[in-house]
C-alpha cells in the first residue's frame, strides 16, 4: 500500500582532491560525533553524509575522508559517535543505523583500515549504538533504542576488542528503599577521572552518574544520582573537571561541577551536540548538527563560577551554509504537491552579480594586500558579505521579471519550508536537485506550512485560483499568509496574525497546520500551549480566532505537545499528541470523541513513540511515528492498515532520521527529514491491499 | 508504570516549570548581539594596535571571519529545534 519512490534535495557534494582547505565550500550534513587521535588529527562524523572527515588540529585543512554509504565492513549508515582509544591507534565508530561498532586503525599519514566490526553479534545485538566511552580495557556503549521488559534502554559493557561482558538496565542505589533510575534513549556518554560514567538520559532530560557495575554515584548537591531540571540532555562532556551539557539550557551549554552544582553556561549556540577537548589549551571542538557546522571555540572553563554566562571565542567554523541550488538546510514541511506529468525543466541560474561578488570574496586577500588599515579591510569584508547576502535574496526577483522566468504553474507545485535557509523553496518535478528558492525570505524559525484554496475571492487576493500559503513560525509564534502575485510572478505576504503568549488569541511554539475542508478554517497545533487553535479568514481578508480547545495533561482531550493535525471531509480533527504517544480525535466543535495508540516500539500497529505528524488521504490517516521511524496508515476509525519503516540515511531506500511535518496529496506522501535534509516521496495505493 | 509513561510525566511537569522560567528570561537576541559586537570590535582594535607580520595579520583576519560566521549563526541560523525537543 505504501512504497518509496524518490527524494528531493541534493544529498552529497563531492570532495575536492585532498588535502584541501577546510573553509569555504565544504558542505556538512548533520555532523554529530568528533574525537582527536594520537597525532592530534581531528575526526568528524559527517553523519547524514555517511562519512568520516579528518582535519588538522586547527580545522584549517581537510586531510582525509573515510567511508561511504553501505552496510559492508568499512561502510556506514549514520556514523554517529567517535572514540579514540587512549593507548592504541584505534578509532571506534558507532555505526548507528547499521547497529554495530566499527573499529578502525590509523597511522600518522592517515592510512586507515578497518580492524573489525562488532555489536551486531552480541547475545542481544545492539539496536541503536550512540555514545561510547573507554576505561581500563572496557567499553561502555549507550544502546539508545534497546527495549527492555519495561521499555527501558540499556548500557552495554564489552572489552575494547568487542567481546560482550554485561548490560546495565537500571542504576541502583545501595539503599533498598530508593527506586532505581531507568534509562530512556541514552545518547552521549563521558567519564570523569575516577572512571564514573555520565549518561545523557534523553528520555527523562536528566544527566545520570553511575559506576561500571551500574551502581549509583549520587551528586552531593542533591543526593540523587542524576541532575535534573535540564532543558535537554543529548550529550555530556567532562572537561577540566566540569560537566558540559549541550542544550542543558536553551541555546546554551550548561556547566556543572562534579558535585552537581551549577557553574554557569556558555551562550551563543543553537543546538550543539558533541563537545570534545581540542589539542590546543582552552579550546573545544563543538558540533552543531542542525546548523551543519563544526566549530573550534576558545574558553577558559576555570573562569566560570557561580551562575556566570559567558560567550566563547570562535576560532574556526567548518561547513558552508547549505544554500547551493538543490540543497536544503533544516527542511521542515511542505505544502501542495507535484504533478507527475510535468516534464519541463526548472532552471537554476546564479545571479551574475552574486557570482562576481563570490569571486571578489574568494580573492579578498590578494585584492586588499596593499591596504594599510586592517580595520578598513574588515569593513570591506563585512560589506561584501552583506551585499552578497542581499543580492542572493532579491536579485532572483528582478531577474525573473526581466527574463520572464516566473514560477511556472503556481497552482500545481510543491512548496517547501527550508527553515535553515529561511526561505521557501519550490519545485514542480520529482527530481532530487530540482528545488529552487523563491525570492521570498521567511522569518527565522518558520516551521509549518499549509495551502489554503479559498472558495471565494477575498479582499486583496490577487490570484484566487492559486492557493494561499499559510506559514507558522515556531520562534515568533506568528502566522504569515502568502499569496501569488501574477505581475511579480512570485509570492508576496497577504496577512499576518498571532503573537507569542498563552492568552486565547496567542500562540506558543506552533507546529503543524491544517485546513478544515468544510469551511476553510485554519487549525494550528499550538504545541507550547498544549491546545489547538482554530482561526478563520473572513471575506474581507481579516483573520480572526474562532476557538481554542485542549489543555496540558494526559487525560481525554488533554495534550502533551500536540505537534500536528489534520481534518477529514466531515470536519473531524485528528491530532498527534506527541509526548502522550497517541492520536486524539475531535469533532467539528472541538469536543473529544476518542483516541487511539499507546507508547511502544513498533513499526506496525498502534504503538507509537512520539508520533509527530499526520495527514488525511482517501478515508485514511497517514502518521509519521518519529522514534519508530515509520509511516503508518490507519483507517479513520484507528485500525492499522499498513506501514513503511526504515531508520538510516540511505536515500535509495527512503530511510528516515528526523522526519518532521508530513504532506499528502494525490496519493503521494511528502515527508521532509530535517536531519537528512531531504524530502522523501512515497506512493500510496489504496486499491491493492 | 512503564518507562515511557514515567518519562512523559516528568517532561510534562518540567514543561510547566520551563514556561515560568521563559517569561522571566533576559536572554534576548539583543544581548547576544551586544556581546558579539564587543568581541568583534576588540579584535579589530587588536589588529590595528599591533605591529603584525602579514601571516599573523591574515590569521587574525581569519578569526574575524570565523566570528562573523558565528554572528550569522546566532542571528540567522535560528531554527525550530527539531521534531523531538
Amino acid at each position: 500500500m505504501i512504497s518509496y519512490l524518490t527524494h528531493l534535495g541534493k544529498t552529497l557534494a563531492p570532495l575536492p582532491p585532498l588535502p584541501a582547505p577546510a573553509q569555504g565550500q565544504l558542505s556538512l550534513n548533520t555532523p554529530v560525533g568528533s574525537c582527536v587521535d594520537h597525532f592530534k588529527h581531528v575526526w568528524l562524523a559527517d553523519t547524514a553524509h555517511n562519512r568520516l572527515l579528518i582535519f588538522d588540529r586547527e580545522l584549517e585543512q581537510l586531510l582525509a575522508s573515510y567511508g561511504e554509504l553501505g552496510n559492508r565492513p568499512g561502510e556506514f549508515n549514520m556514523p554517529f559517535r567517535l572514540l579514540a582509544h587512549p593507548e592504541k591507534p584505534w578509532i571506534y565508530v558507532t555505526d548507528m543505523a547499521n547497529k554495530r561498532i566499527q573499529l578502525l586503525e590509523y597511522t600518522n599519514n592517515l592510512q586507515i583500515r578497518l580492524i573489525k566490526t562488532f555489536g551486531d553479534d552480541f547475545p542481544l545485538p545492539l539496536t541503536g549504538p550512540n555514545g561510547i566511552v573507554y576505561h581500563q580495557g572496557k567499553l561502555c556503549i549507550a544502546d539508545e533504542f534497546y527495549e527492555g521488559t519495561d521499555g527501558e534502554s540499556r548500557l552495554v559493557i564489552c572489552t575494547d576488542e568487542g567481546q560482550h561482558l554485561n548490560d546495565i538496565h537500571q542504576i541502583h542505589y545501595p539503599q533498598a528503599d530508593k527506586d532505581p533510575v531507568q534509562l530512556l534513549w541514552p545518547q552521549g556518554l563521558t567519564l570523569d577521572d575516577q572512571g564514573n560514567i555520565y549518561i545523557a538520559n534523553t528520555g527523562f532530560n536528566t544527566l545520570v552518574r553511575c559506576d561500571w557495575q551500574g551502581q549509583a554515584v549520587p551528586f552531593p548537591e542533591n543526593n540523587k544520582t542524576y541532575i535534573e531540571g535540564l532543558e535537554l540532555t543529548r550529550d555530556v562532556a567532562c572537561i577540566q573537571s566540569r560537566l558540559l551539557i549541550p542544550g542543558g539550557e536553551a541555546n546554551a551549554i550548561a556547566i556543572y561541577d562534579l558535585q552537581g552544582k551549577k557553574q554557569g553556561r556558555l551562550r551563543g549556540f543553537f543546538a550543539p551536540i558533541q563537545i570534545t577537548e581540542a589539542p590546543d589549551p582552552d579550546c573545544l571542538l563543538i558540533t552543531e548538527p542542525l546548523l551543519a557546522s563544526f566549530q573550534l571555540h576558545q574558553i577558559d572553563l576555570h573562569s566560570l563560577e557561580g551562575d556566570a554566562s559567558r560567550f566563547t571565542r570562535v576560532l574556526t567554523s567548518v561547513g558552508d551554509d547549505r544554500d547551493q541550488p538543490g540543497q536544503f538546510h533544516f527542511v521542515a514541511s511542505a505544502a501542495g504537491g507535484l504533478d507527475y506529468q510535468t516534464t519541463s525543466e526548472t532552471s537554476h541560474y546564479q545571479p551574475p552579480f552574486k557570482t562576481w561578488l563570490d569571486k571578489k570574496q574568494e580573492n579578498f586577500e590578494s585584492l586588499t594586500s596593499g591596504w594599510p588599515t586592517p580595520a578598513l579591510r574588515s569593513w570591506l569584508y563585512l560589506t561584501l558579505n552583506w551585499q552578497n547576502e542581499w543580492i542572493s535574496r532579491w536579485q532572483d526577483s528582478w531577474w525573473r521579471l526581466l527574463l520572464g522566468q516566473g514560477i511556472e504553474n503556481p497552482k500545481d507545485r510543491l512548496w517547501i519550508v527550508d527553515s535553515g535557509n529561511y526561505q521557501l523553496q519550490t519545485t514542480n518535478q520529482p527530481i532530487p536537485d530540482s528545488i529552487r528558492p523563491t525570492s521570498r525570505p521567511l522569518l527565522p524559525g518558520s516551521l509549518g506550512i499549509v495551502s489554503l484554496k479559498t472558495k471565494r475571492r477575498l479582499a486583496g487576493q490577487l490570484a484566487p485560483e492559486v492557493p494561499l500559503l499559510v506559514v507558522c513560525n515556531y520562534l515568533t509564534s506568528l502566522v504569515t499568509i502568502y499569496q501569488y502575485h501574477p505581475v511579480f510572478d512570485d509570492l508576496v505576504p497577504y496577512r499576518v496574525f498571532g503573537s507569542k503568549g498563552s492568552l486565547p488569541w496567542q500562540l506558543d511554539r506552533p507546529q503543524g497546520l491544517a485546513i478544515d475542508p468544510t469551511n476553510q478554517d485554519i487549525l494550528i497545533a499550538d504545541s507550547g500551549n498544549n491546545r489547538i487553535a482554530r482561526w478563520r479568514l473572513t471575506l474581507s481578508g481579516i483573520a480572526g480566532l474562532v476557538e481554542v480547545f485542549g489543555q496540558p495533561g494526559d487525560g481525554d482531550g488533554e495534550f502533551h505537545t500536540p505537534s500536528d493535525l489534520c481534518v477529514d471531509p466531515e470536519g473531524q480533527c485528528y491530532v498527534t499528541d506527541q509526548f502522550n504517544h497517541r492520536i486524539q480525535v475531535f469533532d467539528h466543535q472541538g469536543k473529544w470523541i476518542r483516541s487511539f495508540g499507546e507508547a511502544g516500539y513498533a513499526t506496525e500497529g498502534d504503538r507509537f513513540l512520539l508520533p509527530t505528524s499526520i495527514a488525511y488521504e482517501q478515508r485514511h490517516l497517514i502518521i509519521s511515528d518519529l522514534v519508530n521511524r515509520a509511516i503508518k496508515i490507519f483507517t479513520c476509525a484507528g485500525e492499522f492498515v499498513d506501514s513503511f519503516s526504515g531508520f538510516g540515511a540511505d536515500p535509495n531506500k527512503g530511510q528516515l532520521w528526523m522526519p518532521y511535518l508530513i504532506q499528502v496529496k494525490n496519493n503521494k506522501v511528502y515527508l521532509p527529514d530535517c536531519a537528512l535534509n531531504r524530502i522523501n516521496i512515497y506512493q500510496l495505493n489504496f486499491g491493492s491491499s | 508504570m512503564n518507562t515511557f509513561k514515567k518519562a512523559a510525566q516528568k517532561r510534562l511537569k518540567q514543561q510547566g516549570g520551563s514556561l515560568k522560567k521563559q517569561s522571566t528570561s533576559t536572554a534576548t537576541p539583543e544581548a547576544v548581539s551586544e556581546d558579539a559586537l564587543i568581541q568583534l570590535s576588540q579584535m579589530i582594535e587588536e589588529l590595528e594596535q599591533q605591529s603584525l607580520t602579514p601571516e599573523y595579520r591574515t590569521r587574525l583576519l581569519q578569526k574575524l571571519e570565523a566570528l562573523q560566521a558565528y554572528q550569522r549563526q546566532v542571528f540567522h541560523g535560528q531554527l525550530p529545534p527539531g521534531p523531538y525537543n
